[in-house]
């Protein structure tokens, strides 16, 4: 049916209980102010928390300073709560082991994903520490997928990974550059340990 | 490239590996020392079906096919001797190691199916759910306690006689639920695995079968060999008894097979089912 012969019905709007949304009042450690809806919150489980804890009023949340967040920039906040947004309301997966986990990235979180190598950085790790479990698992799976099919020389330019002998020569360049003394140090709190002493106090 | 993999802590580089598909996985871990060890670390993968296919083909190869939920459709082929060993087989622990497996299947009946499953690496327990065919005792202790919930073996006896007695009281198989189990013969007329079924209230449906030659062997000899049990129906071919479980019983029957060869079924059925419907309910 087309919007033009659905039928018309009049609705008395007093008569509809309106659900007050209510926007929670953020600021990233460069200042920037985001307004992020109480629905999209739930995604992240720490500021779920948090704003459960505080229990602001409709109020509170206008006269109160904003919620500061202070170890994620305003570029990657702005990031997270747009996705959030979009995805508010969807189900939290959680980890039951029971079905394997199959996760596709969406439209949506792919474009919001295109982005450099640095931000997608810093929104792993703004995914993590706000624990969106979701967010983590497609910004992981993108960094996954960029190994997919390499073979080990590939991945070693991928990730800038170290072969086994400039591991074993960092080793030992970390090992002859170390302090002399703060070795003995180490090698003496070992012998102690070792020796039933439990610490140097 | 992804030049920040180094920056990540240990905790979310797993995070990214438990998506990587099998493959990946060991790629990775050939890069060097530090990612080697982390590999095994991340979430187990889950595989849907490892299908091991020795069969005696040109040189005795190996070759498997493995269904993974991070995409793997794997058709590893090692061609001989030396590559199974140093290749198939290495390949296989790192599989069993870092994933769970669904299906495990084993069919062949030929000896080198067995040797496919021998001398693999275990630092962590194999989680396998089914495992169908054959495999040798110490594979089976690699497996982690009650990982195993279908078990279905064929002619265990065949060659290297497995005990059954000891494959049973294994951690391994303390939670399987559904066993389809085929001997050419068995020592105590299978009352030992009816004890055990008993004891894990095993699923009906689950079915033993192991053949005899003479016609002295009968029905009686296994009452025997099960000492008190609750007789609810008895005939020179079948016995038909109560279990733990009210709504289970168990029957063994014993049908004239081939020449002076005997046939003996064990078999899990429910309690309120007729006799007229035995045939049609065991499915051997």
């Amino acid at each position: 049916m087309s919007v033009e012969n659905a039928p018309v019905v009049d609705v008395d709007e007093a008569a509809i209980p309106v659900e007050k949304k209510m926007y929670y009042r953020f600021e990233s450690n460069d200042k920037k102010e985001f307004r992020v809806s109480e629905l999209a919150i739930q995604q992240s489980e720490t500021l779920n928390r948090l704003v459960e804890a505080m229990g602001y009023t409709s109020e509170d949340v206008e006269n109160k300073p904003a919620i500061a967040i202070e170890n994620i920039d305003g570029k990657t906040l702005k990031l997270v709560f747009q996705w959030c947004e979009h995805h508010k309301g969807e189900a939290i997966p959680v980890d039951d082991g029971s079905v394997p986990k199959i996760v596709e990235i969406p439209e949506f979180d792919a474009k919001l994903m295109d982005i450099d190598n640095g931000l997608l950085f810093k929104l792993i790790w703004a995914a993590d520490y706000l624990n969106i479990v979701q967010l983590l698992n497609v910004s992981c799976k993108k960094v996954a997928n960029m190994a997919q099919g390499k073979t080990p020389a590939q991945l070693r330019r991928v990730y800038l990974l170290p072969s086994d002998e400039e591991d074993e020569a960092a080793k030992r360049a970390a090992q002859e550059a170390q302090d002399p003394r703060a070795r003995e140090v180490e090698e003496e709190f070992e012998e102690r340990k070792r020796q039933g002493g439990n610490s140097f106090f | 490239m992804f030049e920040f993999w180094n920056s990540l802590p240990e905790e979310l580089k797993l995070e990214c590996i438990k998506w990587m598909d099998l493959k990946t996985r060991v790629r990775l871990g050939g890069t060097c020392h530090k990612e080697r060890l982390l590999v095994p670390r991340a979430e187990k993968l889950i595989v849907f079906s490892l299908h091991i296919d020795a069969v005696s083909f040109a040189n005795g190869a190996l070759r498997f096919s493995l269904d993974s939920s991070n995409g793997d459709d794997l058709w590893p082929e090692f061609k001989n001797e030396d590559q199974i060993q140093k290749a198939g087989k290495p390949l296989l622990s790192f599989i069993f190691q870092n994933s769970v497996v669904h299906e495990l299947s084993n069919l062949g009946t030929d000896d080198r199916n067995r040797e496919m499953l021998v001398g693999l690496k275990s630092s962590k327990p194999f989680d396998i759910r089914k495992i169908a065919g054959q495999a040798p005792f110490n594979f089976f202790q690699k497996c982690a306690p009650n990982c195993f919930r279908i078990v279905d073996f064929h002619n265990l006896c065949d060659s290297s006689p497995l005990s059954i007695e000891e494959l049973m009281e294994l951690p391994s198989f303390q939670a399987a639920k559904l066993w389809r189990l085929q001997f050419k013969e068995c020592h105590d007329f299978g009352a030992c695995v009816a004890k055990k079924w008993i004891q894990l209230d095993v699923d009906v449906k689950s079915t033993m079968e192991f053949r005899y030659v003479g016609e002295d062997r009968t029905i009686n000899d296994f009452v025997k060999e099960m000492g008190a049990i609750d007789i609810v129906e008895r005939t020179d071919i079948l016995v038909r008894f109560k279990t733990r479980n009210q709504k289970k019983h168990m029957t063994m029957r014993r049908m004239h097979w081939v020449n002076e060869t005997y046939l003996f079924t064990l078999a899990v059925i429910p309690a309120d089912l007729e006799e007229k419907n035995y045939e049609s309910y065991i499915d051997l």
